[in-house]
């Protein structure tokens, strides 16, 4: 019954898996993007 | 693309409304505030004139002359110098102009003038000018240095549309200077002239507001009354008045639960959206409205011009520790954010004592602490929130960060040995100001909404998979305890656990410290996670069943978890902790090697942790534990 | 030996602005030392008219309207001397 629930979820913490390596990938490139939490501090 | 835009550049002496005027043009709420030094890089951006011509503009950080000085400064010199190798040499310069202060800001006008650049002057501020006597003539202005002057009011949009339409094509040629090119005597002499003739002063000072508050704020005795008064008031808000948006965003959570659970039968996907998604987004959102407050206070310091003063108060006590005065300024920053506290270190003009006052900035708490520093006070001293004992021990936190830095910023200074060219105290105490309100709503806002888009992306993301880790691999058992000890995270907390253990720490809350490398405020969530915290939908607050159920948590020896000592060790872990790689990119490019940030993370974490291991060793033996 | 100049005199009896008198104003005379640079740059040039208000290890003057905090080593450095008011 609830075996729809199992998979759904193991499919979004594969998708969070693939989007924080993205994420990483993308960050790299960047040079300063300040702080995360407040926005603080991004520059050219 | 961006070669076929013209670039226009504000410069000008620091605070005479440069970011402010940057703003009005391109509708954008870079940082203002009211001190010198504010905006140390270069901002960019893009307008229109009436015309319908873009251009691009560039707000250039404050200076008082070309020959440089601190690293802000000679940042917009060697761009007005056209020495700069990532900009290119400005088409057209602004010069922005205090209207009360022409005396001294004409003269970086007219070094400016001797570039050979078409050059706008900006009489900025005239309505306080003229508020305080002073009798400005913009067209002798204007015929005297040879180039168009443009009165305005930039805080209230006042003059944009006469200062767009000088700016139209062709830009104004440069002039030929009336005076000899390149002798700054001769400059001086000329740039007094000039203000004498079109800058008439009423009288030689008479006592303004300014004044009067300052023989208070400024006094020996009654100005730290006012200054810890301040601080003081500023922390108690926080951690006091937040309470009832709180309760909103509490009872939203309450309220998502609730119909997720009534919406779905059990299994993994409910408790993903549940206990992951809801329960460990929810108890980072939830400090929301304080980090709100935090930046809202901060913001008012910095506009009301409140910060060079605490600048000058400090002065004294920053020399016994081998820094200046105008150090605090970046440290009180960082009590928002450590990265733009870092950058402002550029306004100081000793390098040692600038490399200083970055390795010490983080030690400030920063905004990102404030949730684990809400979660766990109140543990200590037991009972709900509020009451002016827990909000002591909020301050005491943020005291002892800062002394700390200040001790260990005194024995770096030491190492570092004497600066090679004396530098010297010297700094603009502004007059007073009543807060930009709509910049600094807009400010918090932004700030608010990056807090909230952290915790829709990278927090939801940690959570997931934080939530993937107590779950997978799966055991077929009735026992939680075991089910638990199989997944990754029960493998991770019993690796880790022996580690931990030292500090007064179980294998849990090792794993939530180690989660919390990511973004510190992690931690709440990976807590409310990690011990399994119900979050329902009764009327019981969803913070306070973190609290319950940590305090409720037991070693296998029957004893409290979470006591007194623990809890002290956990804050004193989060005051020293460098948990942030954002800050470690930013203090690398500014002090100009990774060496010097690897160095930064690796002893203020060992540091961390020795200090919590001596605390909560300590504590035990007291009994505390 | 040549003898002291009226100029000569006059610049002795001149004070530094760290050892004026707080409350009163002054003609800055001449600058003298590492700092001038620094000092003419925030407004301190010669000519100008400034206001002591306050002393200590750092002292508050105005010049220009413009409040300023200068440690008494860069004030030692701007050589005043008093103005008297009709």
């Amino acid at each position: 019954m609830h075996d729809w629930q199992s998979w759904t979820a193991l499919a979004i913490v594969v998708l969070t898996i693939v989007a924080f390596i993205f994420r990483a990938k993308r960050r790299a490139k960047k040079e300063a993007r300040g702080c995360g939490d407040c926005g603080s501090g991004k520059f050219s | 693309m961006e070669k076929t835009l013209e670039t226009v550049a504000l410069a000008g002496n620091p605070n005479a409304g440069k970011t402010t005027l940057f703003n009005a043009l391109c509708g954008t709420a870079e940082k203002v505030g009211n001190y010198s030094g504010v905006t140390v890089s270069v901002k960019k951006g893009e307008f229109y004139t009436p015309h319908g011509r873009k251009l691009s503009l560039i707000d250039l950080p404050g200076c008082y002359s070309l020959s440089g000085g601190s690293p802000d400064q000679e940042i917009a010199a060697n761009i007005l110098l056209g020495k700069d190798s990532k900009h290119e040499r400005p088409d057209l310069v602004v010069c922005v102009l205090d209207s009360s202060n022409l005396e001294r800001h004409v003269q970086l006008a007219l070094e400016i003038i001797e570039l050979k650049i078409p050059v706008i002057v900006v009489l900025n501020m005239v309505d306080m000018a003229e508020k305080s006597g002073l009798r400005l003539d913009p067209l002798k202005l204007s015929e005297e240095l040879g180039v168009p002057v443009v009165p305005i009011q930039a805080n209230r949009g006042k003059g944009l549309t006469e200062l767009k339409q000088a700016m139209r094509h062709p830009f104004p040629s440069p002039p030929a200077p009336r005076w000899e090119a390149g002798n700054a005597e001769a400059r001086r002499t000329f740039g007094l002239a000039v203000t004498e003739l079109t800058a008439r002063r009423p009288t030689l000072h008479s006592s303004n507001f300014s004044d009067r508050l300052d023989v208070i704020l400024l006094h020996p005795v009654f100005g730290w009354v006012c200054f810890i008064g301040i601080m003081f008031a500023l922390f108690w808000s926080i951690f006091s008045f937040a309470g009832i948006p709180m309760g909103w965003i509490e009872s939203l959570q309450d309220f998502l639960i609730g119909k997720v659970e009534g919406k779905m039968n059990e299994g993994d996907l409910r408790d993903l959206l549940t206990q992951g998604v809801i329960g460990g987004v929810g108890a980072v959102v939830i400090f929301l409205p304080q980090i709100l407050l935090l930046f809202f206070f901060i913001g008012l310091l910095e506009s009301s011009g409140y910060m060079a003063r605490a600048a000058f108060l400090m002065d004294g006590f920053m020399a016994k520790v081998g820094l200046s005065g105008k150090a605090f300024l970046p440290l009180l920053s960082s009590y928002a954010c450590a990265i733009p506290g870092v950058m402002a270190t550029r306004t100081i003009d000793s390098a040692k004592e600038r490399l200083v006052t970055i390795f010490v900035a983080p030690w400030m708490s920063c905004s990102a602490r404030l949730p684990v520093y809400l979660l766990l006070v109140p543990m200590l001293l037991g009972g709900s929130e509020g009451g002016s004992k827990q909000a002591l021990v909020f301050l005491s936190i943020y005291v002892l960060g800062t002394l700390t830095a200040f001790i260990v910023a005194r024995i770096l200074r030491g190492r570092l040995g004497p600066d090679e060219i004396k530098s010297h105290f010297l700094l603009e105490l502004p007059p007073y100001r009543l807060p930009q309100w709509s910049y600094i709503f807009r400010h918090v806002i932004d700030r608010g909404w990056a807090f909230l888009k952290n915790a829709g992306t990278l927090i939801l993301g940690i959570m997931i998979l934080l939530w993937a880790a107590t779950t997978y691999p799966k055991l077929e058992s009735d026992d939680p305890a075991e089910v638990l000890a199989h997944t990754v995270v029960g493998r991770v907390s019993h690796f880790i656990e022996p580690i931990v253990r030292p500090l007064g720490f179980d294998g849990r809350t090792g794993t939530a410290i180690l989660t919390s490398f990511a973004a510190r405020e992690v931690f709440v969530g990976s807590m409310a996670q990690l011990f399994q915290v119900e979050v329902s939908d009764d009327e019981q607050e969803t913070r306070d069943h973190i609290r319950d159920s940590l305090a409720a948590e037991k070693w296998p020896d029957g004893r409290p978890m979470f006591g007194p000592a623990a809890v002290i060790s956990l804050l004193i872990f989060y005051i020293y902790a460098l948990q942030c790689l954002p800050t470690s990119a930013v203090v690398a490019r500014e002090a100009g090697s990774w060496r010097w940030a690897v160095g930064q993370f690796v002893f203020m974490t060992i540091f961390a942790a020795v200090a919590s291991l001596l605390v909560y060793q300590i504590a035990r033996l007291f009994n505390l534990a | 030996m040549a003898h002291p100049t009226v100029q000569d005199l006059e610049l002795d009896s001149l004070q530094s602005l760290a050892q004026a008198q707080v409350g009163c104003d002054f003609q800055i005379r001449y600058l003298e030392g590492p700092g001038c640079d620094q000092l003419r740059n925030l407004g301190f040039c010669e000519t100008l008219q400034v206001r002591k208000l306050a002393g200590g290890r750092n002292l508050i003057c105005s010049v220009c309207g413009t409040r300023l905090a200068v440690s008494s080593d860069l004030a030692d450095q701007i050589k005043v001397s008093p103005v008297t008011h009709s």
